[in-house]
């Protein structure tokens, strides 16, 4: 048994940890760079005032919770990992301890902050409330542990196509911006969703800013590059799926041009709530002109993106060092009023000529692990 | 004629095969080579889908100087195909067909020899490997090509559909430019296709059989 689990834990588990290691370090660094500890327990007792808060952190631990889900799947799914099934020989006790050790150890980071909310609840004698976070957090761990148990043991399940799938299949022709767009929200929900929330949510957040004050729109230029910046991780998942999972892209004869239309058309249709969010928010105190400037900006970015990951290597960790330095340097840019059509004008010549010339010398060196 | 010219491929710092110069007259030519010895590397490189060192030319068309004008030339049949498995046949055939400059008469003409039309609708994740084999050859057709690579071509492959592989195989070579690049580790009956060349990759170099 013990033998098993270390097995489930470095695959798993241990993996999981690995690929999200920018994720966890980012959310480590706003959590604790931006608060003291003072301020996490005000946070925690006001979480913990009513049952009702509670719902906040239990919705984020869900996204956390859809996250592992989707890892889990993809990894049950590569070929490398089909000795996994072979777990289902064993005894369903076994079987579920198993599940259980791995969901516990991969929920781990939303147990430990369940835990400090139920103390601060108990301490505050909001026993309510320290059960709403206890519930939550068994049932959102059970539901890991059952989808992973089910995973495991029926590798070989009945695939079993809806019928409003079988009839679009015969009734409609996909084209490569939804071979793209499927895929991605097909293998990566968890990350789709949070990308598509968090940049949502900020684009929002800041066009209410000019409800309150006069600003220009440096602000919202700001808030849609970070909003928007955020789909760089989709940038990401575009080049693996031309380059890997649907490699054959590469034989076709397609030129340059067209493939740059497939890949801005993809991130226009993966970039429609931020875009829409955007359009009905849009200040009134900015001239209409500006909107279409940022929007043009924020996509010459991903294919500034697109083409610093040509040149660096198939790793999001492509975006860390001079990349990441250059997007500050675009934020100050922005800041002294640089207007945005020089640097949406640089950034794609920048694009157009890297891309050009990177693009057939481009090779995963390793076969990527999500697929 | 394909020419290989100074080609090398090496994955980081490890060369996996180094060719001067060869050339392949029209045909069909089987490569054989041990398990790892850099055979579908190479096909992959002449197909486009890797990158290389040196350059290939076909009829006059360099992969190097007209990327767009040599892949239309090149066909590839991949050992294990893979595809997305929420893509129907039709989905790839239609797509890869049409950057391909295939008629859709063209598209369902192989699709229909090779039995793909039976599950034409159906999403590429509910496939056999014998299904998906099928699926790949039948887009190593499309279009006009002079050089189709068929990486192990006859795994999976049941024997009605191996007969029908080498009928499509022997109907093709009729054209005098064509031709056809072959890997494989079980005998290929040299009764059933006029085998043109033998190579041989031996010590990360090709040489003639």
């Amino acid at each position: 048994m013990r033998r098993l689990i270390n097995i489930l834990q470095r695959t798993f588990t241990k993996e999981f940890y690995r690929l999200n290691a920018l994720f966890f370090l980012i959310t480590i660094g706003f959590s604790f760079g931006f608060m003291s500890g003072v301020e996490h327990r005000a946070l925690a007792e006001f979480i913990t005032s009513s049952p009702v808060w509670t719902l906040v952190p239990t919705a984020v631990w869900l996204l956390y919770a859809i996250k592992i889900y989707s890892f889990n799947n993809q990894v049950c799914r590569t070929k490398e990992m089909g000795f996994i099934h072979s777990l289902s020989l064993t005894p369903v006790l076994t079987q579920i301890t198993c599940a259980v050790s791995v969901a516990f150890n991969q929920f781990l980071p939303a147990i430990a902050y369940g835990v400090f909310l139920i103390l601060t609840a108990v301490k505050n004698r909001l026993f309510e409330s320290a059960l709403s976070v206890a519930l939550s957090l068994v049932v959102i761990l059970s539901a890991i542990t059952a989808l992973l148990y089910q995973r495991i043991g029926f590798a070989h399940v009945e695939t079993r196509i809806s019928f409003l799938k079988q009839w679009m299949d015969k009734s409609f022709e996909k084209s490569f911006v939804q071979f793209f767009t499927e895929w991605v929200v097909r293998n990566q929900p968890g990350m789709v969703l949070i990308t598509k929330i968090f940049g949502c949510l900020l684009i929002f957040a800041v066009s209410q800013l000019y409800h309150f004050d006069e600003y220009d729109h440096r602000l919202m230029t700001m808030g849609c590059l970070v909003g928007l910046g955020s789909s760089l991780v989709i940038v990401h998942q575009f080049l693996l799926f031309e380059n890997h999972a649907f490699s054959m892209m590469r034989n076709l004869p397609v030129r340059l041009g067209q493939r740059i239309v497939y890949f801005l058309s993809s991130m226009f249709v993966i970039s429609l709530p931020e875009l829409i969010i955007l359009t009905r928010n849009f200040p009134d105190q900015l001239p209409f002109y500006k909107l279409g400037e940022i929007v043009v900006f924020s996509f010459s970015i991903f294919l500034l993106g697109y083409r610093v990951l040509l040149k660096k290597g198939n790793g999001f960790e492509a975006f860390s060092g001079s990349p990441f330095i250059s997007f500050m340097i675009l934020l100050v840019l922005i800041l002294f009023s640089v207007p945005l059509f020089v640097l949406a004008a640089l950034a794609i010549l920048l694009s157009l000529y890297g891309y050009g010339r990177d693009y057939y010398r481009f090779e995963i060196i390793e076969a990527p692990e999500k697929i | 004629m394909l020419q290989i010219k100074k080609f090398s491929k090496s994955y980081q710092s490890h060369l996996v095969l180094s060719v001067e110069d060869l050339s392949i007259s029209p045909g069909i030519s089987w490569l054989k080579g041990e398990n790892g010895s850099g055979k579908t590397s190479f096909f992959k490189s002449l197909a486009g889908i890797l990158p290389f060192e040196g350059d290939l030319v076909l009829d006059n068309v360099s992969i190097k100087k007209d990327p767009v004008p040599f892949r239309r030339l090149v066909n590839y049949s991949e050992a294990e195909p893979q595809f997305p498995e929420f893509l129907t046949s039709k989905d790839i055939v239609r797509f890869i067909g049409k950057t391909k400059g295939a008629s859709i008469e063209q598209q369902d003409h192989f699709c229909h020899e090779l039995g793909v039309d039976a599950y034409f609708t159906k999403p590429c994740g509910a496939y056999s490997s014998g299904m998906l084999k099928k699926l790949s050859l039948a887009v190593a057709f499309l279009g006009d090509p002079k050089l189709i690579i068929l990486d192990e071509p006859l795994v999976t492959l049941d024997e009605a559909a191996r007969g029908i592989l080498m009928r499509l195989i022997n109907e093709k070579i009729n054209d005098p430019s064509m031709t056809f690049l072959l890997s494989s580790h079980q005998s290929i009956d040299i009764g059933t296709i006029a085998l043109q060349n033998i190579f041989i990759i031996r010590d990360k170099s090709i040489v003639r059989g």
